[in-house]
């Protein structure tokens, strides 16, 4: 009894930690930007002080609030993602990026951009783009999805479903590749720069869409727990349990084509966080069960998120770091460190 | 008291089906299994033993015929109910390292949990006792990746004991265990049949631990299945069926199955005790000899004890050895 407890009251320690951590960081992308602003005059704006210089209060409301709050959402939405895939394909490798399904859904919402008049990008959208963009994204990656699961039914190792998604990836982004052929230079150009990630997409107008449908995505997931534990059992063990396996997987990969397919039509397609977030979680919790990491994951991923953000913005006036730069710096190493120290990791074995 | 059948099957058709086309593995197969039993499944490798457990456990149509599960037809149970009257174990690949021996125990209480598999106190209560039942108590704590392969699969059979089902099906719980494990674990199922009234059946190439826990033994080979008390299944021949037309053949007095050898040479073997009697013969087995049932015309070897061993040859020389390897040197030395 005093052993689960110790876990118990260590687990909500570290919750509590990670959470403490993340309002800092949310903190920090208010108060840190590439155009420095006096941090006083940053509380006083955040106060709601209208007398504060326009073109400050501009970027601060207009622009690093959408964007703390996107690359918060983001982050949750990609990490969440990624645990889903791995519990629902048994493999500690699996994440959106890997399986080539935030190319599918790049390559749903390149279809919708040409569809709708040649240039990619998303800046600037009404609510109907915006739903056309989104129904691209989410389709795509449900295609990609759906393909990865018949080869799942079809190869049984891990190793080999995961080359199958990356495979599947390249040909999802020589189909992009392909239709930037027939678009406008500044179509390609604007996609390219899509390409790199970036949280900044999203704008005030547009957050209630899409802060929506990742919360949904998110509700989603957290309703989902128990089928999840049943799952790390493997699909026959689960079905004993008396988990639909057919309805429970099919809602599990529904809610991942929403989450990760909303966060990549406005930030373009983000490596490593969904990938990687899942293991820094298990390995700060030290825990597999998902009544506990899956909210972990939300606080690690958006937490993660928020750290790239306020990176890409470090060289100040000079510019911003391209997002896709950023974020394999913080998770490949993880996933090195994880794959040389497996024998050793619970969760592997 | 009349034990309680809780499976029975009626003329079972077992296999698989693709396309309308059914392709049966054996037909007309009668059988019961009874509350309180431990049943184990024997057959070689590709008999259909996997097959006849899937079916068993509705994760695989069967083809024609009725399988009874507690008075009720097994095709008209719905997943909820399944997985309240049997629980399985599988040599299914999990991911279950990162889950403490509680955790994974209690997984096993789902049927039983609402939406959100939230707990209750007697949850909580039946998954401690599980746990204790299968003698865990020490590694509740643990992370299912330190445990041993034995344990783990304690730990698994303590999660098929919370889901409270009269039916529990296992497929080779012993398959990748050591010799110790394995005993303990087929001790441990043969107490559980009894203590806590389930019906339990395992599928397991181990034959001799078979033999000696099992209250029912079903044997499966490629003519059909053949079920019976172990006793009955050795002394009226049957245990042969297993492997027939391989070169092995089952020695009822051991109770296992040993290379088949015609000898070409006879030795006459007298010793003090049957152990030593049994090694002996196991020794000459070896060398090649068979074991004569006369002293006229052949080597006699006299056991009195594992260190005084008499050698006497066909011609009457006598020689004393001290040890089996001595015995064993000084007949291959002859030989030659």
């Amino acid at each position: 009894m005093t052993d689960r407890n110790m876990k118990e009251h260590r687990n909500r320690y570290y919750a509590i930690g990670m959470g403490a951590v993340l309002l800092l960081l949310f903190a920090c992308n208010l108060f840190f930007g590439s155009l420095s602003i006096p941090c006083q005059e940053t509380f006083h704006i955040l106060m709601g002080d209208e007398t504060a210089k326009e073109s400050w209060r501009f970027i601060i409301l207009e622009s690093r609030l959408p964007q703390a709050l996107t690359a918060l959402l983001s982050g949750a939405a990609l990490s969440v993602s990624g645990l889903l895939l791995q519990t629902t394909f048994n493999n500690p490798l699996a994440g959106p990026s890997i399986l080539g399904i935030n190319t599918g859904a790049s390559l749903g919402v390149a279809l919708v951009m040409l569809l709708m008049g040649g240039s990619i990008g998303v800046g600037s959208l009404t609510f109907s783009g915006f739903l056309a963009v989104l129904i691209g994204a989410i389709l795509g990656a449900l295609c990609v999805m759906v393909i990865i699961l018949l080869f799942s039914s079809i190869v049984k190792g891990t190793l080999t479903l995961l080359i199958i998604g990356i495979m599947v990836g390249y040909i999802a982004s020589s189909a992009i590749s392909l239709l930037n052929f027939f678009a406008t230079t500044e179509g390609v150009y604007s996609y390219m720069i899509w390409g790199l990630g970036s949280f900044s997409g999203v704008s005030l107008s547009q957050m209630p869409y899409f802060s929506g449908s990742i919360l949904i995505g998110l509700i989603a997931s957290l309703l989902l727990i128990k089928p999840l534990n049943a799952l790390l059992l493997g699909e026959r063990y689960a079905q004993n349990l008396g988990i639909h396996i057919k309805r429970s997987r099919n809602l599990l990969l529904a809610t991942v084509g929403l989450l990760s397919a909303s966060t990549t039509a406005f930030c373009g397609p983000i490596s490593f966080i969904g990938l990687a977030v899942p293991h820094i979680a298990r390995l700060l919790l030290g825990t597999s069960n998902h009544n506990t990491l899956l909210p972990f994951t939300i606080l690690t991923g958006a937490s993660v998120a928020l750290l790239c953000n306020l990176a890409c913005s470090l060289p100040g006036e000079n510019g911003i770091i391209p997002l896709n730069a950023v974020t394999p710096i913080i998770g490949a190493p993880i996933i090195i460190y994880v794959l040389v120290h497996q024998h050793k990791i619970q969760y592997f074995n | 008291m009349e034990k309680e059948i809780i499976v029975s099957a009626q003329h079972l058709s077992i296999g698989y089906r693709y396309k309308g086309v059914s392709t049966p593995i054996h037909e007309n197969l009668d059988f019961t299994l009874k509350c309180g039993e431990l049943t184990s499944l024997l057959g070689p490798n590709g008999a259909g033993k996997s097959t006849l457990m899937r079916t068993i456990s509705h994760l695989q149509p069967l083809l024609s015929g009725s399988i009874t599960l507690s008075g009720k037809e097994l095709s008209s149970y719905n997943e909820k109910e399944l997985s309240r009257t049997i629980g399985i174990i599988l040599t299914d690949k999990t991911q279950t390292g990162g889950l403490t021996v509680n955790e994974l125990v209690a997984l096993g209480r789902q049927p039983h949990t609402g939406f959100f598999g939230r707990l209750s106190k007697q949850d909580k209560e039946r998954i401690e006792s599980s746990i204790q039942a299968v003698g865990l108590s020490s590694k509740k704590g643990s992370y299912m990746a330190e445990l041993s392969d034995g344990e783990r699969q304690k730990a698994m059979i303590a999660k098929t004991l919370v889901q409270e089902c009269p039916l529990i099906l296992l497929d080779e719980p012993t398959a990748f265990l050591d010799a110790a494990s394995r005993i303990e674990i087929t001790q441990l199922l043969h107490e559980i049949a009894k203590e806590e009234n389930r019906a339990i059946l395992l599928s397991t190439h181990d034959i001799e631990q078979a033999l000696v826990l099992s209250d029912q033994i079903w044997l499966l080979t490629q003519q059909g299945l053949t079920c019976g008390t172990p006793e009955d299944l050795v002394l009226n021949l049957q245990m042969d069926k297993l492997f027939e037309g391989k070169n092995v053949q089952f020695d009822k007095q051991r109770g296992s199955f040993s290379p088949s050898i015609n000898f070409q040479k006879e030795i006459f073997v007298t010793a003090s005790e049957d152990s030593l009697l049994h090694w002996g013969v196991n020794a000459i087995n070896r060398l090649g000899f068979g074991q004569a049932s006369t002293p006229q015309g052949h080597i006699q070897i006299h056991l009195m004890d594992k260190n005084q061993i008499l050698y006497k040859g066909e011609k009457g020389e006598e020689t004393t050895l001290s040890s089996f390897e001595e015995m064993t040197n000084f007949i291959t030395q002859k030989e030659k």
